[in-house]
Protein backbone atom coordinates (compact mmCIF):
# COMPACT_ATOMS: atom_id res chain seq x y z
CA UNK A 1 0.00 0.00 0.00
CA UNK A 2 1.58 3.44 -0.87
CA UNK A 3 2.44 5.36 2.05
CA UNK A 4 3.05 9.35 1.86
CA UNK A 5 6.65 9.81 3.67
CA UNK A 6 8.73 12.82 4.04
CA UNK A 7 11.45 12.82 1.88
CA UNK A 8 14.36 14.75 3.57
CA UNK A 9 16.50 14.49 0.86
CA UNK A 10 13.82 15.72 -2.00
CA UNK A 11 12.92 18.44 0.34
CA UNK A 12 8.90 17.95 -0.19
CA UNK A 13 6.62 15.74 0.86
CA UNK A 14 6.68 13.07 -1.69
CA UNK A 15 4.50 9.99 -2.41
CA UNK A 16 6.42 6.67 -2.26
CA UNK A 17 5.49 2.94 -3.05
CA UNK A 18 6.80 1.49 -0.14
CA UNK A 19 6.85 -1.52 1.70
CA UNK A 20 5.95 -1.44 5.25
CA UNK A 21 9.29 -1.96 7.51
CA UNK A 22 8.85 -5.20 9.03
CA UNK A 23 9.45 -3.96 12.92
CA UNK A 24 8.39 -7.28 14.72
CA UNK A 25 6.91 -6.87 18.34
CA UNK A 26 10.21 -8.30 19.56
CA UNK A 27 12.64 -5.67 18.23
CA UNK A 28 9.86 -2.76 18.86
CA UNK A 29 9.96 -3.61 22.24
CA UNK A 30 13.74 -4.38 23.09
CA UNK A 31 13.95 -0.20 22.77
CA UNK A 32 10.54 0.20 24.23
CA UNK A 33 11.78 -1.99 27.59
CA UNK A 34 15.31 -0.67 27.86
CA UNK A 35 12.99 2.76 28.24
CA UNK A 36 11.06 1.56 30.89
CA UNK A 37 13.43 -0.05 32.93
CA UNK A 38 15.88 2.95 32.42
CA UNK A 39 12.72 5.04 34.28
CA UNK A 40 10.88 3.22 35.57
CA UNK A 41 9.03 5.22 38.32
CA UNK A 42 9.32 8.67 35.82
CA UNK A 43 6.83 10.09 34.88
CA UNK A 44 5.29 12.80 32.71
CA UNK A 45 4.70 15.89 34.20
CA UNK A 46 4.04 19.85 33.39
CA UNK A 47 2.68 18.67 30.07
CA UNK A 48 3.65 19.92 26.84
CA UNK A 49 5.53 22.45 28.44
CA UNK A 50 8.01 19.59 30.55
CA UNK A 51 11.57 19.50 29.75
CA UNK A 52 11.37 15.73 30.14
CA UNK A 53 8.49 14.04 28.44
CA UNK A 54 8.78 10.41 28.21
CA UNK A 55 6.85 8.49 24.92
CA UNK A 56 5.09 11.91 24.67
CA UNK A 57 1.85 11.78 22.61
CA UNK A 58 0.87 13.95 19.90
CA UNK A 59 4.26 15.26 18.74
CA UNK A 60 5.89 14.56 15.48
CA UNK A 61 9.12 15.74 13.78
CA UNK A 62 9.46 16.69 9.92
CA UNK A 63 11.96 14.23 9.60
CA UNK A 64 10.53 11.39 11.52
CA UNK A 65 9.88 8.37 9.66
CA UNK A 66 6.25 6.45 9.90
CA UNK A 67 7.01 3.93 11.90
CA UNK A 68 9.49 5.35 14.19
CA UNK A 69 8.95 6.01 17.92
CA UNK A 70 9.75 9.07 20.37
CA UNK A 71 11.32 7.03 23.19
CA UNK A 72 11.66 10.45 24.80
CA UNK A 73 11.90 14.67 23.99
CA UNK A 74 13.82 16.39 26.01
CA UNK A 75 14.45 20.36 26.64
CA UNK A 76 16.66 22.16 28.27
CA UNK A 77 15.98 22.00 32.59
CA UNK A 78 13.15 24.58 33.07
CA UNK A 79 16.10 26.24 35.30
CA UNK A 80 18.24 27.50 33.03
CA UNK A 81 14.97 29.91 31.83
CA UNK A 82 15.34 31.87 35.23
CA UNK A 83 17.69 34.95 33.67
CA UNK A 84 15.55 35.75 31.00
CA UNK A 85 12.18 35.16 33.12
CA UNK A 86 13.64 37.97 35.97
CA UNK A 87 15.23 39.99 33.36
CA UNK A 88 11.18 40.17 31.79
CA UNK A 89 9.45 40.73 35.38
CA UNK A 90 12.13 43.63 35.42
CA UNK A 91 11.11 44.77 32.55
CA UNK A 92 7.86 44.56 33.50
CA UNK A 93 7.72 46.26 36.77
CA UNK A 94 10.57 49.12 35.33
CA UNK A 95 8.21 52.11 34.10
CA UNK A 96 7.12 51.95 38.35
CA UNK A 97 11.02 53.03 38.70
CA UNK A 98 9.51 56.43 36.39
CA UNK A 99 7.65 57.57 39.78
CA UNK A 100 11.37 58.20 41.08
CA UNK A 101 13.50 58.88 38.48
CA UNK A 102 10.89 61.33 35.81
CA UNK A 103 12.68 60.73 32.79
CA UNK A 104 9.78 61.00 30.59
CA UNK A 105 8.44 64.24 31.72
CA UNK A 106 9.97 66.53 29.34
CA UNK A 107 7.59 64.65 27.28
CA UNK A 108 4.16 65.66 26.24
CA UNK A 109 1.09 63.10 27.72
CA UNK A 110 0.53 60.92 24.21
CA UNK A 111 4.37 60.20 23.85
CA UNK A 112 4.50 59.36 27.23
CA UNK A 113 2.26 56.93 26.70
CA UNK A 114 3.55 55.64 23.63
CA UNK A 115 6.76 55.19 24.75
CA UNK A 116 5.36 53.26 27.61
CA UNK A 117 3.37 51.06 24.98
CA UNK A 118 6.83 51.03 23.00
CA UNK A 119 8.72 49.22 26.01
CA UNK A 120 5.96 46.79 26.68
CA UNK A 121 5.98 45.60 23.08
CA UNK A 122 9.68 45.14 23.49
CA UNK A 123 8.87 43.37 26.48
CA UNK A 124 6.86 41.13 25.06
CA UNK A 125 8.58 40.66 22.21
CA UNK A 126 11.87 39.55 24.66
CA UNK A 127 9.71 37.03 26.20
CA UNK A 128 8.07 35.77 23.43
CA UNK A 129 11.22 34.89 21.50
CA UNK A 130 13.16 33.55 24.46
CA UNK A 131 10.11 31.09 25.63
CA UNK A 132 10.16 30.24 21.49
CA UNK A 133 13.87 29.47 21.35
CA UNK A 134 13.80 27.37 24.70
CA UNK A 135 10.33 25.63 23.67
CA UNK A 136 11.46 24.55 20.18
CA UNK A 137 15.28 23.79 21.22
CA UNK A 138 14.68 20.08 21.64
CA UNK A 139 16.57 16.82 21.83
CA UNK A 140 14.94 13.38 21.14
CA UNK A 141 15.44 9.86 21.02
CA UNK A 142 13.72 7.66 19.04
CA UNK A 143 13.99 3.77 18.79
CA UNK A 144 16.32 4.76 15.69
CA UNK A 145 18.34 7.21 15.81
CA UNK A 146 19.19 11.02 18.15
CA UNK A 147 17.60 14.18 16.74
CA UNK A 148 18.63 17.74 18.11
CA UNK A 149 16.44 20.68 16.81
CA UNK A 150 18.41 23.59 17.60
CA UNK A 151 16.61 26.70 17.47
CA UNK A 152 19.05 29.22 18.87
CA UNK A 153 16.80 32.71 18.20
CA UNK A 154 14.48 33.35 15.26
CA UNK A 155 16.87 33.21 12.33
CA UNK A 156 19.11 30.05 13.11
CA UNK A 157 17.30 26.51 12.75
CA UNK A 158 19.71 23.70 12.87
CA UNK A 159 18.46 20.07 12.70
CA UNK A 160 21.14 17.05 13.09
CA UNK A 161 20.13 13.61 13.87
CA UNK A 162 22.26 10.65 14.06
CA UNK A 163 21.01 6.66 13.83
CA UNK A 164 21.97 4.67 17.22
CA UNK A 165 24.00 2.20 15.93
CA UNK A 166 26.76 5.04 14.79
CA UNK A 167 26.83 6.43 18.27
CA UNK A 168 30.42 5.46 19.71
CA UNK A 169 30.53 7.33 22.82
CA UNK A 170 28.11 8.89 25.54
CA UNK A 171 29.46 11.24 28.08
CA UNK A 172 27.87 12.85 30.73
CA UNK A 173 29.31 16.30 32.05
CA UNK A 174 27.53 18.01 35.26
CA UNK A 175 29.35 21.27 36.31
CA UNK A 176 28.33 23.20 38.74
CA UNK A 177 26.13 23.47 42.43
CA UNK A 178 23.04 24.41 40.69
CA UNK A 179 23.18 21.85 38.23
CA UNK A 180 24.18 18.97 40.70
CA UNK A 181 21.39 20.21 42.86
CA UNK A 182 19.03 20.02 40.55
CA UNK A 183 19.91 17.12 38.48
CA UNK A 184 20.59 18.70 34.80
CA UNK A 185 23.65 18.24 32.75
CA UNK A 186 24.95 17.74 29.25
CA UNK A 187 24.88 14.67 27.40
CA UNK A 188 27.93 14.42 24.74
CA UNK A 189 27.62 11.78 22.29
CA UNK A 190 30.89 11.08 19.15
CA UNK A 191 29.07 9.62 16.71
CA UNK A 192 30.14 8.21 13.27
CA UNK A 193 27.46 10.24 11.21
CA UNK A 194 27.97 13.51 9.08
CA UNK A 195 27.96 15.22 12.14
CA UNK A 196 30.60 14.15 14.17
CA UNK A 197 29.28 15.53 17.70
CA UNK A 198 26.10 16.18 19.17
CA UNK A 199 25.14 17.40 23.02
CA UNK A 200 21.97 17.36 24.55
CA UNK A 201 22.65 20.41 26.80
CA UNK A 202 21.17 21.38 30.27
CA UNK A 203 18.82 18.05 29.93
CA UNK A 204 17.20 16.76 33.57
CA UNK A 205 18.51 13.13 34.19
CA UNK A 206 21.35 13.28 32.38
CA UNK A 207 22.74 10.17 33.67
CA UNK A 208 19.77 8.06 32.92
CA UNK A 209 19.66 9.79 29.77
CA UNK A 210 22.87 8.00 29.15
CA UNK A 211 22.13 5.14 30.40
CA UNK A 212 19.23 4.24 28.11
CA UNK A 213 21.49 5.65 25.41
CA UNK A 214 24.08 2.81 26.13
CA UNK A 215 21.16 0.32 25.95
CA UNK A 216 19.40 1.57 22.79
CA UNK A 217 23.09 1.33 21.08
CA UNK A 218 23.43 -1.75 22.46
CA UNK A 219 20.17 -2.88 20.64
CA UNK A 220 21.13 -0.96 17.47
CA UNK A 221 24.06 -2.48 17.44
CA UNK A 222 22.79 -5.74 18.08
CA UNK A 223 20.05 -5.53 15.03
CA UNK A 224 22.60 -4.35 12.95
CA UNK A 225 24.82 -7.91 13.23
CA UNK A 226 22.14 -9.80 12.61
CA UNK B 1 26.76 98.40 5.46
CA UNK B 2 26.57 95.00 3.89
CA UNK B 3 24.47 92.89 6.23
CA UNK B 4 24.54 89.26 6.09
CA UNK B 5 21.50 87.34 6.55
CA UNK B 6 21.56 84.45 8.63
CA UNK B 7 19.41 81.55 7.76
CA UNK B 8 16.88 81.37 10.84
CA UNK B 9 18.66 77.75 12.24
CA UNK B 10 16.64 78.59 15.16
CA UNK B 11 13.59 78.36 13.42
CA UNK B 12 14.75 75.10 12.11
CA UNK B 13 14.47 73.29 15.66
CA UNK B 14 10.86 75.10 16.49
CA UNK B 15 8.84 72.49 18.80
CA UNK B 16 6.63 71.80 16.03
CA UNK B 17 9.18 70.32 13.86
CA UNK B 18 11.21 68.68 16.87
CA UNK B 19 8.09 66.75 18.06
CA UNK B 20 7.39 66.31 14.52
CA UNK B 21 10.51 64.37 14.57
CA UNK B 22 10.12 62.44 17.36
CA UNK B 23 6.73 61.45 16.43
CA UNK B 24 8.34 60.00 12.92
CA UNK B 25 11.18 58.63 15.20
CA UNK B 26 8.37 56.73 17.22
CA UNK B 27 6.75 55.19 14.28
CA UNK B 28 9.77 53.97 12.58
CA UNK B 29 10.47 52.01 16.18
CA UNK B 30 6.61 50.66 15.61
CA UNK B 31 7.25 49.67 11.99
CA UNK B 32 10.59 48.11 12.86
CA UNK B 33 8.65 46.29 15.53
CA UNK B 34 5.76 45.10 13.44
CA UNK B 35 8.93 43.32 10.78
CA UNK B 36 10.07 41.88 14.19
CA UNK B 37 6.43 40.23 14.92
CA UNK B 38 6.13 39.17 11.29
CA UNK B 39 9.56 37.49 11.69
CA UNK B 40 7.99 35.77 14.79
CA UNK B 41 5.22 34.92 13.30
CA UNK B 42 6.92 32.94 9.88
CA UNK B 43 9.30 31.25 12.89
CA UNK B 44 6.63 29.95 14.81
CA UNK B 45 4.94 28.15 11.23
CA UNK B 46 8.79 26.77 10.28
CA UNK B 47 9.11 25.46 13.72
CA UNK B 48 5.58 24.17 14.04
CA UNK B 49 6.46 22.29 10.46
CA UNK B 50 9.56 20.74 11.77
CA UNK B 51 8.17 19.96 15.18
CA UNK B 52 4.39 19.14 15.99
CA UNK B 53 3.03 19.46 19.41
CA UNK B 54 -0.01 19.86 21.08
CA UNK B 55 0.06 23.59 21.45
CA UNK B 56 0.69 24.73 17.61
CA UNK B 57 -2.50 26.53 17.37
CA UNK B 58 -1.93 28.30 20.51
CA UNK B 59 1.39 29.47 19.69
CA UNK B 60 0.13 30.03 15.78
CA UNK B 61 -2.41 32.53 17.94
CA UNK B 62 0.22 34.05 19.96
CA UNK B 63 2.05 34.78 17.00
CA UNK B 64 -0.79 36.19 15.45
CA UNK B 65 -2.12 38.46 18.03
CA UNK B 66 1.31 39.48 18.80
CA UNK B 67 1.41 40.68 15.59
CA UNK B 68 -2.16 42.10 15.43
CA UNK B 69 -1.01 44.07 18.61
CA UNK B 70 1.95 45.86 16.99
CA UNK B 71 -0.29 46.76 14.28
CA UNK B 72 -2.67 48.43 16.11
CA UNK B 73 0.04 50.43 17.96
CA UNK B 74 2.03 51.77 15.11
CA UNK B 75 -1.71 53.02 14.19
CA UNK B 76 -2.46 54.41 17.48
CA UNK B 77 0.77 56.30 17.52
CA UNK B 78 0.14 57.32 13.93
CA UNK B 79 -3.28 59.17 15.90
CA UNK B 80 -2.68 60.30 18.79
CA UNK B 81 1.29 61.29 18.44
Amino acid sequence: MPQVLYDSNAGDAVKKESKPVNHTSSDQSAEVMALNSTFESAENTGGMLSSFLIRPKGIHVAIQKSDEVILLLMRRHIITNIGWILTGLLMIIGPMALSFFPLLNSLPGNFQLMALLLWYLLTTGFILEQFLSWYFHVFIVTDRRIIDIDFLNLIYKNIASAKLYQIQDVTVVISGAIPSLFNYGNVLMQTAAATTQLEFEHIPNPKSVAKLLNELIAVSNKKQRI
Amino acid sequence: MNGVIAPDIIGLFSSETLWLVVKLAFLLAFGIYILFSIVVLVQIRQMIDTLNGQIDNFLKSIGLLHLLIAIGSFLLALVIL
